[in-house]
């Protein structure tokens, strides 16, 4: 777990959490410590919807974190649900995916529950029509809150230029303002401003979402270099790492 | 009294000035860095309005935790299958509102039409707010919060928010203030940061409101904020505050603004209408034969006309009207 940047978000239930990264500044991490962070929290369970990875990635990284997964796996502490062969008209779509989100939220038995939807982008890719993406969204937002849970989703920042007008673009750009305007919390990865270095990764920022209401939270800027072992992970404060701006 | 129409939105302090501002559509614009929604809480808990809010965007329970005292209801958009129920659903709440507190005046918010417009198609959208101020006309305000940031791709590439501009009596656009320093070219070199998005310190309107008149008022005001009881209070000033604040060598900006030198229309001519110092002084010497009080240095006249007659000229000098009987 990183306990730099633990502290960071009032640790209330019910927030919600945007993660947004970039191409050469991945997230995964992030998505890796809030999934720790619940396994390692006795009193609180994890439903984790993934579009893109399967559970033995997540397993894998998990074991260098010090987590074993499979024990979990399957059990009201741990509930993975695999969304990589959604499709509008499959079996696979966002209505029977809520349908298991609100039947397993019903059933828990823990005080608290942390949703994490990793990444939505994907729906984009597919060409999930995006009305019925930001009816799901609304639809987990709502339910969450209703239950006292904390819901994190992913979505990529960059998936072309600003100037591109093809439908998944614009549909794209759609889709992140809105999240960007409905959500508490925004954590963003980025690359460093001044270019690439060996000794940090990228930048790591928190900042203000449009519906907080929390308003001793206090922005804050890293920069961040990762290790397998998140023991030698490494969060400084802007400006105080020599050598870099 | 501070006579800014921002200061009159929020506190209704200048209503004989701003006769028609409590009625009409206005179109309240943000921007990704800056959000409108604190000037909004602001509006909701200093006007005792019943306020039905259109949830489309944020949940219901940010305005149950931020809104204080104020008698409002939520509509969450994504309970209704068409625009059209939402829309009766509206008017329902209004009709209702009008038997329990006929005299409360409601205020219809739209949180936000960027989102309508994912959902349903641009006409659909247009008619829905035309209806909504059709509703009680000249009762009811419609405030609309539009992302100006959010590309809206229409079928007939139509320019949405120009449409929405014009439909509003009043259009307010809030941005942030380092990000509004930096487009007027204030200040180019100011740092901001990623996390400093949606300041809880200040921002900067740009207000433009059609007067009963038909006259169009223009104001750039700023707002100050601070929290009380985990409340964001805001207090409306002039931007050059903000000016002081942010810009160290501000007072350079404003000699800057001031006009220094006269314009010279001659200056980029390409051919030459100025006249040499010799030109000058021959002009000045040179004398008009027809003018008669070049010399004379008594200006005052006797009001006598002076006709030189020409060799062609009639001169009659019987009286032309002798033969006038009066």
């Amino acid at each position: 777990m990183y306990i730099p940047i633990d502290s960071v978000i009032p640790n209330q239930n019910g927030k919600s959490i945007l993660i947004t990264d970039t191409v050469f500044a991945d997230a995964s991490f992030l998505i890796n410590h809030y999934l720790s962070k619940s396994i390692k929290n006795k009193e609180e369970n994890i439903l984790l919807m993934s579009f893109t990875n399967n559970f033995i990635q997540y397993e894998s990284i998990q074991k260098k974190m010090g987590n074993n997964l499979k024990i979990y796996k399957d059990t009201e502490k741990l509930n993975f649900i695999d969304a990589n062969l959604i499709s509008p008209s499959g079996d696979v779509n966002l209505k029977i995916l809520f349908q298991k989100i609100e039947e397993l939220l019903k059933e828990s038995s823990f005080e608290s529950t942390t949703i994490i939807l990793d990444d939505i982008t994907h729906l984009l890719y597919i060409e999930y029509p995006l009305n019925e993406i930001l009816d799901f969204e609304y639809k987990c937002r709502k339910i969450c809150n209703m239950y006292n849970c904390d819901i994190i989703v992913r979505i990529h920042k960059d998936i072309g230029d600003d100037n591109d007008i093809d439908p998944i673009s614009i549909n794209h750009s759609q889709l992140l303002n809105y999240l960007m305007n409905s959500y508490e919390y925004i954590i963003e990865t980025n690359e460093l401003e001044s270019g690439y270095t060996d000794d940090i990764q990228g930048q790591l920022s928190f900042a203000r979402g449009v519906t907080c209401t929390q308003f001793d939270f206090n922005p804050r800027l890293y920069h961040y270099k990762i290790n397998e072992n998140p023991a030698y992970s490494k969060f400084y404060a802007k400006g105080l790492i020599e050598g870099t701006v | 009294m501070n006579k800014s129409f921002l200061e009159h939105f929020i506190f209704g302090t200048n209503q004989e000035l701003y006769k028609n501002s409590s009625h009409g559509i206005v179109l309240l614009q943000d921007t990704i860095l800056q959000t409108c929604k604190y000037l909004l809480l602001n509006y909701i808990n200093n006007r005792d309005y019943y306020y039905t809010i259109l949830c489309v965007d944020t949940l219901p329970i940010y305005w149950n935790k931020s809104l204080g005292r104020a008698k409002y209801k939520c509509i969450e958009g994504n309970n209704y299958n068409t625009i059209q129920e939402i829309l009766l659903q509206i008017k329902n709440v209004i009709k209702n509102n009008k038997k329990e507190l006929a005299l409360v005046k409601n205020v219809i918010i739209v949180d936000s039409v960027n989102t309508l417009l994912i959902k349903y198609s641009s006409y659909e959208v247009l008619s829905f707010i035309k209806e909504l101020n059709e509703i009680n006309k000249n009762e009811i305000q419609i405030i609309l919060i539009y992302h100006q940031d959010s590309i809206i791709n229409t079928v007939n590439n139509m320019n949405i928010k120009s449409v929405l501009s014009s439909m509003a009596t009043t259009n307010i656009l809030v941005e942030h203030t380092k990000k509004f320093f930096q487009n007027q070219g204030w200040s180019q070199n100011m740092d901001m940061d990623i996390i400093e998005r949606n300041s809880i310190n200040d921002a900067i309107c740009s207000i433009l409101h059609e007067k009963e008149s038909g006259k169009m008022l223009r104001e750039e005001m700023a707002y100050s904020m601070k929290i009380e009881n985990n409340k964001p209070i805001i207090s409306i000033i002039p931007i050059i505050d903000l000016m002081k604040k942010y810009i160290p060598n501000y007072q350079n900006l404003l000699n800057d603004k001031k006009p220094t030198k006269k314009v010279d229309p001659t200056e980029n001519l390409t051919f030459n209408l100025n006249l040499t110092e010799e030109e000058k002084k021959v002009k000045n010497q040179l004398e008009l034969p027809y003018f008669v009080g070049q010399d004379n240095n008594n200006t005052e006249g006797s009001g006598e006309i002076y006709f030189d007659p020409e060799l062609d000229d009639e001169f009659d000098d019987d009286d032309p009207d002798a033969d006038l009987d009066f």
